[in-house]
């Protein structure tokens, strides 16, 4: 099932995606900063901590009849599936847990994210939060089967559904550069599953924060959090897909395998100032009429090249 | 260690189904459900069927939430606030299928199971996608055409004019696991082929309880499937302790993993029409439909 693995990175990979997810939200404060016209918008670097700290003392907020369980497995559930993701993405040339069906692995920690969104909506009672969990269900269905089918491009490009071999198949030629429209997709299921961004619909603006409306204290930051580590998760796991991996000049592949992390993550990043939100009805429309027969025909050229 | 596990998540398996007719709300029916699936997945990559542990990972997360829409849909009182009992015949329902998983369980155990014949390939999911690409193609093709026969049958009953009074059945029976000799117990560890068949056993007699005596078509539908996961149980174990070196049983797996799904598209669909056109959702009120 897996190969020995050192048992340190059992112990380093939570705190990197955690330090990871901490970039991402301060460079989206200062982003945010910028934004608004802030005349020292680097000072906005440390707002996530303050926000956790205040977070972490502040008291909760509760709704009449909740149902606590099942809110408090929906949140929880957001870190945990990021970091059940996690240990199959290479970082540099091995991954913490070698899975030959890594990227089933993958998608099927991603799918996850349906459940904790849904859960989370439904357990706080809330009409405006049952409706973002709804919401996510709906984008769920729009954007799983585009992402599927860029999934298993990608898979299929290096006749392997292991990570590691999918990004050792990309030596000379990046898999982007050849597949580009997969590359793209994934990029849009990305923000999707991680509900950010251009589609975080299910916790927009008109719903007051739809599925974490009511979500206060701890439970907030830890829905949050997680939310932050998918989408790191998501863009790690475009580096051995479709950006080779470890592969580069000079730096050892770990340092490379960072670098192109932290570029996707900051264009993920940046792209939630960049656009605007896309209502999920639309996004279905796109997603069933333009993206999947668009990755079916990606994914045919693909299967003709690689015809032996 | 692999003792442990399984029996852990045997317990976690039978305790969701059991909790899913117990609890009052109907997310937590459906969650507890998807506990119950969840730990059957996690079995299937204990004896190696990687693929479709994950495979059953996926299917049953993404499932599970569009029955939880269903549910809330046609559900009165979806959270369980007040409480209500909505069950027929409970104690023949319960007679019945205590009766089966007994039955099952004398069967399995006293069957005298053939040996182990080879061993499970390096790559168990190449093993499969060969299979499935080459001896087994008219399993791939015939689930492909029914799974597009579904979703164009499912659009045509759940729309508005569905055609449910001329050819919608409930009464459709499931399949029964395959327990006809064959497979070869391994004593390792003491998780055997029995304990895999008595895990599946115990699925399919907890389904089959709940498919008897709920009222609700919705929690029926979570019966069945419950039964279905008794199979894929049964498949997988099957699969691993009698002819791990053929793909048999994995293509086994993953035909109950689409007609599971094919239960539900179809089964909605009908749920929906019959709603549609009835205002009914309960089986007591449809009785007239028996054939």
């Amino acid at each position: 099932m897996r190969e020995a693995t050192a048992v340190w990175t059992v112990v380093a990979l939570p705190i990197l995606l955690a330090g990871l997810a901490f970039a991402a939200a301060a460079f989206n404060s200062v982003l945010r900063a910028v934004g608004a016209g802030h005349p020292e918008p680097a000072r906005a670097l440390t707002d996530p901590l303050r926000e956790a700290a205040r977070s972490l003392i502040v008291q909760r907020r509760g709704t009449l009849a909740p149902d606590r369980l099942l809110t408090r497995i929906g949140v929880i559930s957001l870190p945990v599936a990021a970091l059940l993701a996690a240990v199959v993405v290479p970082i540099g040339t091995e991954p913490v847990a070698r899975l030959r069906i890594g990227v089933v692995w993958f998608n099927a920690m991603e799918v996850a994210v349906w459940g904790a969104v849904w859960l989370t909506g439904w357990g706080v009672n809330s009409a405006y939060a049952l409706i973002g969990g709804y919401r996510f269900i709906a984008q769920g269905l729009a954007y799983e089967l585009p992402h599927m089918f860029a999934l298993i491009t990608a898979a299929l490009g290096a006749g392997s559904l292991d990570l590691t071999k999918v990004a050792a198949a990309q030596d000379g030629l990046w898999f982007v550069v050849w597949m580009p429209v997969a590359f793209v997709v994934y990029l849009f299921s990305a923000l999707a599953m991680a509900f950010w961004g251009p589609l975080g619909h299910p916790v927009a603006g008109d719903l007051a924060g739809g599925a974490a409306v009511e979500l206060s204290g701890p439970d907030r930051l830890v829905f949050l959090a997680g939310r932050y580590m998918l989408l790191v998760v998501a863009a790690a796991v475009a580096v051995p897909l479709f950006l080779g991996g470890g592969a580069g000049p000079l730096l050892p592949a770990w340092t490379w395998s960072l670098v192109k992390t932290c570029a996707v993550l900051a264009a993920l990043v940046w792209a939630r100032h960049r656009l605007l939100v896309l209502r999920m009805d639309r996004f279905m429309e796109l997603s069933w009429m333009v993206l999947i027969p668009a990755m079916l025909l990606q994914a045919l050229v693909v299967a003709i090249v690689v015809l032996p | 260690m692999q003792a442990v596990a399984f029996w852990g998540l045997a317990a976690v398996a039978v305790a969701g189904g059991i909790a899913v007719f117990v609890v009052g709300s109907m997310a937590r029916a459906t969650f507890a459900l998807l506990a119950s699936f969840l730990a059957a997945g996690v079995e299937l990559l204990l004896i190696d069927l990687h693929y479709l542990g994950a495979l059953v990972i996926l299917m049953m997360i993404m499932e599970m939430l569009i029955m939880v829409v269903f549910m809330v849909m046609y559900m009165m009182n979806p959270a369980g606030l007040m409480p209500m009992v909505m069950v027929h015949n409970n104690r023949g329902a319960l007679a019945i299928s205590a009766g089966v998983f007994v039955a099952l369980a004398t069967g399995i155990l006293l069957t005298p199971w053939p040996q182990r014949r080879g061993s499970p390939p390096r790559d168990v999911t190449f093993d499969l996608g060969q299979a499935l690409m080459g001896p087994k193609m008219l399993v791939m093709m015939v689930i492909g055409v029914a799974i597009l026969a579904t979703m164009i049958a499912s659009v045509v009953l759940a729309t508005h004019r569905g055609r449910y009074d001329r050819h919608v059945r409930f009464d459709r029976a499931e399949p029964e696991p395959d327990l006809d000799p064959a497979r070869g117990p391994r004593r390792r560890c003491r998780v055997t082929l029995e304990t895999f068949l008595l895990l599946a056993a115990a699925l399919f007699a907890v389904g089959l309880y709940g498919a008897l005596s709920q009222q609700s078509i919705v929690m029926v539908m979570m019966g069945l499937e419950l039964m279905v996961n008794g199979v894929l149980i049964a498949g997988g174990g099957f699969w691993y302790y009698v002819a791990p070196g053929t793909a048999d049983g994995q293509v086994l797996v993953l035909v109950a993993i689409t007609v599971m799904a094919l239960e539900m598209a179809m089964g909605f669909a009908v749920v929906t029409a019959l709603f549609r056109a009835r205002d009914v959702d309960v089986t007591d009120d449809a009785g007239d439909l028996k054939g």
